[in-house]
């Protein structure tokens, strides 16, 4: 687990000019075939509704329809579920990834009777398929009349993730001990040795774990699809569901709303890459 | 540790002592957010799914116990039930062996000594990045038989399209062409694995005057083979819980071709609020998901290859 920064750069040896030709063809090609979806999405957006239904398929839009945009978010109310949705997040991803430092130190730093034990149980719960505890679980929040809230959203998140206080404590492991005993001979907590010394010495660690916390939250469909309700307070993902069935035939502004919600996320991406492709390892080095 | 604290007598011993206890004390409580989710997210659930499960528990009224009859039900009568299996089946033995032979073909490429390695690792794990309802547009989109992407260029190209959303033959297939599109995650992975095979193995097969196919026969793949058990299972695991597409662009149709696993379990939770049999269903699918990994375990034992083992033999 030491090797975090995994140099993804290394090169193997070995080519001749005739492959190397191919190699860049077919990684230009493949880069175009993934990358095309998403240009032609967006000039869809901008586009009239005629011209969108022409044969043969016209790519750049005449006219550019910029009102798409406003016409679309306001059709599905946008700007409410853009704040939910944010709320949501935010409160998932403080609880998350504090909680989970939290139990994490605890099993990677103190000494308590049963923790390997513990551990393993912590591990075993991974593979519990979510389908499992779904019902119980939808029935407990109905009995304590938390359906239609966002308790059941946000709550789990308080709770620690089993997975995050696995990387966390792998992590941890790696950092050396003497700063935490310094501290403690200055007579810091425990918490203030969590959140003053691991937590910042844990910066590409945390940044992963928050990158994995916004996207599960501000992707995730099945949890308010199954607990929430009434409209006022759905998220952007469920939002877009009104284009389904009513809207249908209006492709570009359907277009247009799901580019909205798509391009925070290739943003956020384009900032953050290198800890969206090291939380990736991670993941991978667990098995 | 208890022992070892009364033998060191030398040392002032009430102090030792409370300074373990008190950090027993502290480590549970720091742990304590976790205890508390286990208890109410997980074991409790699993507790009274088992019990639900031996029950006729329609939502509004309380369960009532019937044994097995769920069970008995979904496995005697349910035609749904094997067909859900089916389509689920099919994504689990077309589906993931194609998005890892994909994926590893571009870690492949990637792993060779190109400039701007960065940018096309971008390009390719981008799309992996989108997800929900979203990305079911998206789908449907490119699935769309007059204006969808996917028609398009086949009609350009003078071949007549099949309906892809409406022809149960062609759903399934479309469903894992597009999913090609998320590669990018296990594309990742892929790079790490192959990245962590030291160079000399090549060079010195080079010297021995191995050809590019014989090196990734010999080399390459029994160095994977851990990567490769890792997307193996959790591709597997993955893919029984695929859900969002199936319920945003098809609804399970056409002719319950696109009735996966996961929507099965939610149709009879939450549409036809049958607590009781969604339960048994969540229970098979746990065993089932249980049995395919001991399995791979098993055989992975003959075919996986772990460097660090070799000092044991």
């Amino acid at each position: 687990m030491s090797s975090v920064a995994l140099p993804l750069e290394r090169r193997a040896a070995g080519t001749t000019r005739g492959s190397r030709v191919l190699v860049y063809a077919l990684l230009v090609a493949g880069s175009c075939v993934f990358l095309f979806p998403f240009v032609w999405l967006l000039l869809l957006s901008l586009q009239t509704l005629k011209q969108f239904y022409m044969w043969p398929p016209e790519l750049i839009p005449n006219p550019w329809v910029w009102s798409n945009y406003p016409n679309a978010l306001q059709l599905f109310d946008f700007g409410r579920y853009f704040f939910n949705t944010t709320y949501i997040t935010v409160l998932s991803l403080i609880g998350q990834t504090a909680v989970s430092a939290m139990v994490a130190y605890s099993f990677a730093r103190l000494r308590w009777p049963l923790k390997n034990f513990w551990f393993v149980v912590m591990l075993a719960t991974l593979m519990v398929p979510p389908q499992v505890t779904l019902i119980p679980l939808y029935i407990i929040w109905r009995d304590l009349h938390a359906l239609d809230t966002y308790w059941p959203l946000i709550v789990p998140a308080y709770l620690g993730t089993p997975y995050y206080i696995f990387l966390a404590r792998q992590f941890f492991m790696t950092i050396p001990l003497e700063l935490e005993e310094a501290a403690r001979i200055d007579g810091a907590s425990t918490l203030q040795i969590v959140f003053r010394i691991m937590v910042p010495l844990s910066v590409p660690l945390m940044l992963t774990l928050s990158l994995f916390s916004v996207l599960q939250h501000w992707n995730d469909f099945f949890a308010p699809l199954l607990y929430l309700n009434t409209k006022s307070k759905f998220t952007l993902q469920l939002g877009l569901l009104v284009f389904r069935g009513q809207y249908e035939t209006n492709y570009p502004m359907m277009f247009a709303a799901t580019a909205t919600i798509v391009m925070p996320i290739v943003a956020f991406f384009f900032v953050g890459q290198r800890y969206f492709i090291k939380s990736v390892v991670l993941s991978g080095l667990k098995g | 540790m208890a022992t070892v604290a009364a033998r060191a007598g030398a040392v002032p011993r009430r102090p030792f002592l409370t300074q373990r206890r008190r950090e027993a004390v502290e480590g549970y409580l720091l742990a304590s957010p976790w205890f508390l989710g286990l208890a109410v997210l997980t074991v409790v659930p699993v507790f009274l799914s088992i019990y639900y499960s031996f029950t006729d528990y329609q939502i509004i009224s309380a369960p009532y116990f019937v044994g097995l009859k769920n069970y008995a039900k979904l496995l005697g009568e349910d035609a749904q039930f094997w067909k859900s299996l089916g389509n689920t089946g099919f994504m689990v033995f077309v589906g993931v062996p194609v998005h890892m032979l994909v994926g590893l073909g571009v870690a492949m490429l990637l792993n060779q000594r190109v400039y701007g390695l960065p940018f096309y690792r971008t390009f390719f794990f981008l799309p992996s990045q989108i997800s929900g309802v979203a990305l079911a547009y998206l789908w449907g989109w490119m699935l769309h038989p007059q204006f969808g992407l996917t028609s398009i260029v086949l009609k350009l190209s003078g071949v007549q399209a099949p309906n892809f959303l409406q022809d149960p033959n062609w759903v399934k297939p479309a469903f894992v062409f597009l999913g090609i599109w998320g590669i990018g995650t296990t594309m990742i992975i892929w790079l790490a694995g192959l990245q962590g095979i030291p160079d000399v193995f090549y060079e010195a097969a080079q010297v021995d005057g191995a050809g590019r196919l014989r090196q990734f026969v010999s080399i390459t793949l029994p160095l994977l083979s851990p990567t490769i058990f890792f997307v193996a299972v959790t591709g597997i695991i993955g893919t029984f819980q695929i859900f969002t597409q199936a319920y945003v662009i098809t609804n399970g149709g056409p002719n319950d071709a696109t009735l996966f696993y996961a929507l099965l379990i939610y149709r009879h939770a939450f549409q036809y609020f049958n607590m009781g049999y969604a339960a048994a269903l969540a229970w098979v699918l746990f065993f089932i998901v249980m049995a395919l990994t001991l399995a791979q375990l098993k055989l992975g034992r003959r075919w996986v290859y772990y460097e660090a083992e070799r000092g044991n033999e």
